[in-house]
């Protein structure tokens, strides 16, 4: 054995005759479990504990191939664990949590009111975690959400938990779309909370729902990553991720958020500008109201008409941001969370280097033990136990780290496509109710253009040359649920909401001025003395198209 | 018809033969205070002197067609009739037939004329017409006859009283109430003027100076003579175009009397304002537009010259002295700051050519003499100043607001009164003998005694004030509307980053489509946003100008008015010291001068009246006319808003409905 000696540190790089056999058995094995793969090199130590008689040559040898086989393993792992294993909560889906958000309540103060709702809800389960398989009339407040929130987002490192929807809308809090809408952002919240089998598995979910209203606190703790050490963590440039579609997410997600944060003070600023600008339409409308050029009711109904217009446009900039801003924002939160989460990742992945450089110091620790004449038993022992601890903690935050990861790769294609869905839905809404109050206006002002045109004898517009004097009938409203007038195509329908273009203004509008003057269809045919009835001499026949033709305005 | 007065003018200028008026107009003055049948008598004995000489005349016409002697006598002719139209058929009949068959302008005279006659017929024409005599554009045409006139007003002014004024303002409201046109007859109502007592002597003293001014500047003489030239060779399509114009005739009365409420033809007159340039260095620069000009009634038919800002104010300041009582158009306001902005400059060149257009638009406008000295100088500088001192306007003494004014007393109380008035500092000192007297003197408040014209004023106010907020608020949405506009674009253009970020094809592509649908909004905002700024903004803005004028011209009114208080409290002073001094027999010397200063103070007092008079008419009938512009201007533009709205609403819905149909 002696003679060995001075052949080994050849021996040892070239012709090991366990390593390479081991080596290729190991590796599954090592993958399968920490906890087996440590039982497993058990008797490897104990063998060499127990031979007292063991060369060095011998110990060495078994610790290489230790860290060889560690080494190795380490290298291979990502490609070759499956999925299931690590993600088992992915395998199958017997377990389900569904929560049907039953309401909205606000109570209290009305800081209380607008930040702390209260969100009323039902859920079934058969997860067994939770008591009873049915839960009805639960109330959670809007706090004890963001506890469990909060929570969730911690303990549970591998998935993007959703960010809380805000708890008020740009509606503004006493309004029923308000309710509705905030019901709906707290109802898909959950659904993608239920949705994620890693979430639900957590016991501090039964217990946040089992709890009674306002008694909710997490009992864990959970520790991240946090205050000045994350920032100064995150300083450091990123280590090196060999997970391509991931390492070029966070960037991604980074900018989504930042724009999302950019657009959303371009919206509040468009927004602000288009309610000073209704506000100043309005006073535009309303400095025509007392016109004394002559002594027709005309400039009073202009007016008004105008002043209504103003109104629309402040509705139009509290709809920009409903449709709009709000949905950004929860993209943003979104984003900043995942941003967060693929943060704490990075965490891990150095957490994981540090500890690999630590079995590697150790493993160098060994080596030079090895290579001293003489070996104390207890130095040697004391070398063997730190490795195999270092390596058992590099191997669990391995495990950890592919976890996450895969968990991870899934929860972003999820998200992409999560996010997606909402600009376009955002984007979709936001279109309509343009579309919806832009038709509004246009019907107001093809309202108003009768008296206008009636004003006097020559039926207005004279210096335009219009030859022909437009008849009442040609003034029809340009939109219809057949199509509108100005356009030619007709496979398009409309958005038309409500009756043909009715207006909340309508009233206002239009209404006043019956109470001054007692015929409101005489008032309607303004000078023209025939007083032809509006409303009778209107013939439906009469095509929009025909009627933009005879306008002169056929040209679309 | 303004063919008619050059001819006129002409004639006088050429013949000094014509002073049978004059002598007739002394015959008149000796007469004394002409009652209203005093009137008739006058005119038909002016009737009987002149017709040998008209029916002489006409023949000579028909042969020459356009001699400008004929022409001047024709015009003379009219100027008969219109003072015999109580009296004479005979004379009517002969002139008629000739006419008919002479030169379009001869027809279009019988035409106009007979439209004329009932009025006349209703109303003494030759009396009532008088006031328009003020009108400077034709006045200041004849030479000689003024001169002469002077003279003979010296002589008998003292003599005149205040009968024959009161006389004439209950007709002339008739008058004007029934005709409208009131401007062609130029010279035949100075003519007239010569043969009623009082019109000589207002007219005539301005007209006399405007002569004096015409000998220092040629120009404008040999411009009025080519044009007339030009006019007369090639231009009888024009008439025709401008009979058509006149309303229909009414056949039966045939006298050509009464032509001055002819109507006056309106010339075309293309005018337009380019080109502005910056001139000067650092510390004086300004602007200086080009005006380019064309129309008939300017001698080369032709004209470019250049202008600056001031100058418009001065077009305007003069023309507003030209024309006591009617709205000139004004000149966009004053605007120290941030001047040279192109976009201000544009504005306001805008703006100037609104202005020339509708003064070179208005029939008697366009014919002043100092808007085709504007139009046409080349030595701008110096006739302007000549013209301005001349005439007494101080139009370069401008004040900012529109509405300020300034009354001539030059033009009000003719040269040599004035020169007296000015000597002692003005009317408003001079009366109550020195600002002592004044101080002392409660002179009583000017009260507008006619509710017409309070009315009027008060109108305005009220308009004006609600115009400004309308004018204000449609600012403050323009200027939100752009405001608006680049928000957009800023949030466009994020939206384009967050596309550029590629999450997927779809994605990016509704994003980017989404971004692109946006900045059409934009465009389309500002598109009727700039309209909207064209159509309504401009026409308040015009408005509220106009308003200024129109304050003008009531304060032109009210300020005749303080000075009929004024003279009125000198007259009964001098009045009372007069009958403390008459008992006195040692006193006839101061009696004398006395009674020579009452007499000039009566003359005085008179003239100021009737011109207080004539301006309330000028007024109500500017007034009139103006609401009725107005109003339809106005409502043009409403309407042009309302439909603009109605346009850019629909674009805005088939963008977006376009793009829900293709990206939703």
């Amino acid at each position: 054995m002696t003679s060995s000696i001075p052949y080994d540190p050849y021996d040892d790089m070239d012709n090991n005759p366990f390593a390479e056999p081991e080596e290729h058995m190991t590796v599954p094995e090592t993958i399968v479990n920490g906890l087996e793969e440590a039982a497993e090199e058990k008797p490897a130590d104990t063998e060499d504990n127990a031979s007292e008689d063991a060369s060095n040559d011998d110990g060495n040898k078994v610790v290489d191939a230790a860290t060889e086989q560690e080494e190795s393993s380490y290298s291979s792992i990502a490609h070759e664990i499956p999925i299931d294993e690590l993600l088992p909560e992915r395998k199958n889906n017997k377990y389900s949590l569904f929560v049907q958000v039953t309401g909205i309540e606000r109570a209290g103060s009305l800081t209380n009111k607008k930040e702390n709702p209260t969100v009323k809800f039902d859920c079934t389960s058969n997860l067994p975690t939770f008591r009873k398989p049915k839960h009805k009339k639960l109330k959670k407040t809007y706090s004890e959400f963001n506890k469990l929130f909060k929570y969730l987002n911690a303990a549970i490192p591998e998935t993007f938990v959703p960010a809380l929807p805000s708890p008020f809308t740009s509606y503004g809090i006493n309004n029923e779309e308000d309710a509705v809408k905030t019901a709906a952002n707290f109802q898909s919240w959950l659904n993608r909370i239920t949705s994620d089998p890693l979430i639900i598995r957590s016991d501090e979910l039964a217990i946040f729902i089992e709890s009674d209203l306002n008694t909710y606190t997490p009992l864990k703790k959970v520790s991240a990553v946090s205050g000045l050490k994350r920032k100064t963590l995150k300083q450091l440039s990123p280590p090196y991720d060999e997970t391509l579609p991931l390492a070029e997410f966070r960037p991604l997600v980074k900018s989504i958020y930042h724009i999302a944060q950019e657009i959303k003070v371009k919206l509040l600023k468009m927004s602000t500008v288009r309610r000073q600008l209704s506000q100043d339409v309005n006073q535009f409308g309303q400095a025509f109201q007392p016109l004394s050029l002559d002594s027709s009711d005309l400039y009073h109904k202009f007016g008004r008409v105008i002043t209504a217009i103003g109104d629309i446009e402040s509705i139009v900039a509290n709809l920009d941001m409903a449709t709009l801003y709000d949905p950004l924002e929860s993209i943003e939160r979104d984003s900043y969370i995942i941003k967060e989460a693929l943060t704490n990742r990075h965490f891990v992945m150095r957490e994981l280097l540090q500890a690999q450089q630590t079995s590697r110091q150790r493993q160098e620790n060994a080596r030079k033990l090895r290579a001293k004449r003489d070996i104390n038993p207890l130095k040697v022992d004391e070398s063997i136990r730190q490795l195999k601890e270092s390596v058992k903690n590099e191997h669990e935050l391995t495990i950890k780290l592919k976890r996450i990861t895969a968990n991870m790769l899934i929860e972003r294609e999820k998200w992409l496509v999560y996010l997606q869905e909402v600009l376009a839905q955002a984007i979709k809404e936001f279109v309509l109710r343009k579309i919806e109050y832009d038709r509004k206006k246009l019907s107001l002002l093809e309202r108003i253009r009768l008296a206008v045109r009636t004003a006097d004898g020559k039926g207005g517009l004279s210096r335009l040359g219009r030859s022909s004097l437009p008849t009442v009938s040609s003034i029809s409203s340009s939109q219809s649920y057949s199509g509108d007038s100005w356009t030619g195509d007709k496979t398009r329908t409309p958005h038309l909401t409500g009756g043909i273009v009715t207006t909340e203004f309508d009233n206002a509008v239009f209404s006043q001025n019956n109470s001054q003057s007692q015929d409101p269809l005489q008032e309607h045919m303004g000078s023209s003395p025939s007083s032809r009835q509006y409303t009778t001499s209107e013939p439906a026949g009469l095509s929009a198209r025909q009627a933009a033709s005879i306008l002169g305005d056929g040209t679309f | 018809m303004e063919f008619d007065n050059d001819l006129g003018r002409s004639v006088w200028d050429d013949e000094p033969e014509e002073n049978p008026f004059n002598e007739l107009s002394r015959t008149f003055a000796d007469l004394g205070k002409p009652t209203d049948q005093e009137h008739k008598v006058e005119a038909e004995q002016k009737k009987e002197k002149e017709e040998p000489v008209k029916n002489g005349i006409n023949e000579p016409e028909t042969t020459v067609d356009g001699g400008w002697r004929t022409s001047s006598y024709e015009g003379l002719g009219h100027h008969d009739f219109s003072g015999d139209s109580g009296i004479g058929i005979g004379p009517l009949s002969v002139s008629e037939p000739v006419l008919d068959r002479i030169t379009d302008k001869s027809e279009l005279l019988g035409s106009l004329a007979p439209e004329e006659d009932p009025l006349h017929e209703l109303t003494q024409t030759g009396i009532l017409q008088s006031p328009q005599k003020n009108d400077p554009l034709f006045s200041g045409l004849d030479k000689s006859p003024l001169n002469v006139f002077d003279q003979s007003l010296n002589g008998y002014s003292g003599s005149q009283h205040h009968s024959p004024t009161k006389i004439r303002s209950g007709k002339l409201n008739k008058l004007f109430s029934g005709a409208r046109v009131r401007r062609n007859p130029v010279k035949v109502t100075q003519q007239k003027g010569s043969s009623s007592v009082h019109d000589p002597l207002v007219e005539g003293l301005v007209e006399k100076e405007k002569n004096e001014q015409f000998v220092e500047e040629p120009l404008t003489d040999d411009q009025d003579d080519g044009k007339l030239s030009l006019e007369r060779e090639m231009e009888s399509p024009l008439y025709l175009i401008a009979e058509r114009k006149i309303p229909p005739v009414n056949p039966k009365t045939n006298s050509t009397s009464s032509t001055d409420i002819l109507k006056e033809s309106k010339e075309k007159f293309d005018i337009s304002v380019v080109d502005p340039v910056k001139i000067g260095d650092i510390t004086s620069v300004y602007v200086e537009y080009t005006v380019i000009s064309k129309s008939n009634v300017l001698e080369t038919s032709e004209a470019k010259v250049k202008r600056r800002y001031r100058d418009f104010r001065w077009l305007y300041r003069q023309l507003q002295h030209n024309h006591w009582g009617k709205i000139i158009p004004p000149p966009p306001e004053k605007q120290a700051v941030g001047r040279f902005k192109h976009d201000f400059i544009e504005n306001r060149r805008a703006q100037m050519q609104m202005m020339l257009r509708s003064i070179a638009n208005d029939s008697v406008l366009q014919k002043d003499e100092d808007f085709i000295l504007f139009v046409t100088s080349e030595k701008w500088s110096q006739e302007s100043k000549v013209r301005e001192q001349i005439s007494g306007s101080k139009a370069s003494h401008d004040s900012n607001d529109i509405a300020d004014i300034h009354i001539s007393e030059l033009k009000l109380l003719g040269s040599e009164d004035a020169e007296r008035v000015l000597k002692n500092g003005g009317l408003e000192t001079e009366t109550g003998g020195g600002f002592m007297g004044l101080s002392f003197a409660s002179v009583p408040k000017y009260k507008e005694p006619d509710q017409f014209f309070l009315d009027a004023a008060q109108k305005m106010e009220v308009l004006e004030e609600q115009l400004k907020q309308l004018y204000k608020a449609l600012e403050l949405v323009d200027f939100q509307r752009s405001d608006l506009c680049s928000v957009i674009n800023e949030f466009s253009e994020t939206l384009k980053t967050l596309a550029d970020l590629e999450l997927s094809n779809q994605t990016s592509e509704l994003l980017q489509n989404f971004a692109e649908v946006h900045l059409r909004i934009k465009e389309s905002t500002s598109r009727s946003s700039m309209q909207d700024s064209l159509t309504l903004g401009v026409t308040i803005d015009n408005n509220l100008r106009i308003i200024g004028s129109v304050k003008a011209i009531l304060h032109q009114r009210n300020k005749l008015g303080y000075y009929i208080l004024l003279v009125e409290s000198d007259l009964n002073k001098k009045q009372g010291q007069l009958n403390k001094v008459s008992g006195n027999v040692s006193n006839t010397e101061k009696a004398n001068l006395l009674e020579k200063e009452l007499s000039i103070l009566t003359t005085r007092y008179n003239v100021i009246k009737k011109e207080w008079q004539t301006i309330g008419e000028t007024i109500r009938k500017e007034l009139n006319q103006h609401d009725i512009d107005t109003i339809e201007d106005f409502r043009n533009n409403m309407e042009i808003y309302l439909e603009s709205a109605i346009e850019s609403q629909k674009e805005c819905i088939e963008i977006w409905e376009t793009f829900y149909q293709n990206n939703l």
